[in-house]
């Protein structure tokens, strides 16, 4: 039986010439050196890639094939639609100023207006009488 | 100079620098031979030494002085070299014996391993054993801790450690008589 006691104790690796000298050095500039700064953590790129964004997202909107600005603004949900103008800070006048009413637009807006007015004649000739004594009172 | 002096100079703003510099060079080599008997190959052993000293760069300020400053860096190095070896063994998924294997393969073949026949055959035995059980039987025959010191380090209890070491020893000397 080999006993561990009877071999002698010795280091049998080896390092390259004055390692533990340079050891040192190493360690310290690599301490001292400031941490990497990744490319995508650069200023330049932080700022580029919301600009890149918007320009390739104008590119799109504005060659985008087979859709016209109208088609798209088309495929925008109504309630969706709505829901931005009342969040928007514009008001019904401007609204209404921005827009460029064709005469199909112009027929179906005073249809839809004035079916709202159900009003029996009897009821409109006492409203048209009200109406006018008001005005000469 | 004394843990308490180079901590103190390390706190220091104005001495940090070079008090780290002094504690590099006052560990560097039981830091590296506690290393390289564990990876074996020297590059590697560089490599984990110097990310060690760059842990302990990192960690210092966290020390607390209720143990002493070397088990605190032995702790370090030793949970460096498991991780070292545990990553070795999932990047290639290789089997515990089959790392002992290129390690023991590389005793034979690298330049910077030299000694009588006998002692690379202890090396050769010491690889057959799980690393934790190398790492305790490292400290208490190459570096020569107390029990307690390795408890320290490796936060097990003395009488766990004895029955390891102990058991490390019959097997070592079970290979060497093969």
């Amino acid at each position: 039986m080999k006993r561990l006691e009877d071999i002698p104790k010795k280091n049998i690796f080896q390092v390259p010439d004055g390692y533990f000298d340079q050891l040192p050095g190493i360690i310290q500039s690599r301490v001292a050196k400031p941490a990497p700064i990744h490319w995508y953590a650069t200023p330049a790129f932080k700022f580029a890639l919301p600009l890149v964004a918007l320009l390739a997202l104008g590119i799109y909107w504005y060659v985008s094939p087979g859709k016209s600005l109208e088609q798209q603004l088309a495929a925008i949900e109504t309630e969706q639609l709505m829901a931005y103008l009342e969040d928007s800070d514009l008001s019904i006048d401007e609204l209404t100023e921005s827009v460029t009413w064709s005469e199909t637009d112009l027929d179906e807006l005073e249809e839809k207006v004035y079916s709202s007015f159900d009003i029996a004649e009897d009821e409109l000739d006492l409203l048209l009488q009200e109406f006018s004594e008001t005005e000469n009172f | 100079m004394e843990d308490k002096d180079l901590l103190l100079k390390i706190k220091n703003p104005d001495t940090r620098s070079y008090g780290f510099n002094l504690l590099v060079r006052t560990y560097q080599q039981r830091v590296y031979w506690h290393v390289r008997k564990m990876v074996i190959d020297h590059d590697d052993a560089d490599d984990l030494t110097q990310e060690i000293f760059i842990k302990i760069h990192k960690a210092i300020d966290q020390f607390r002085e209720d143990s002493q400053l070397f088990t605190w860096i032995y702790r370090i190095a030793t949970n460096e070299c498991l991780t070292f070896l545990n990553k070795k063994r999932r990047r290639f998924f290789l089997p515990i014996e089959d790392v002992g294997k290129e390690l023991s393969s590389k005793l034979d073949s690298a330049p910077d391993i030299s000694g009588e026949d006998i002692q690379k055959k202890l090396q050769k035995a010491l690889l057959k054993l799980p690393d934790k059980q190398r790492l305790v039987f490292n400290m208490k025959y190459f570096d020569e801790l107390s029990y307690e010191e390795i408890a320290d380090i490796t936060e097990t209890s003395v009488g766990a450690l004895k029955a390891s070491y102990h058991h490390a020893v019959k097997k070592i000397e079970d290979y060497l008589t093969e």
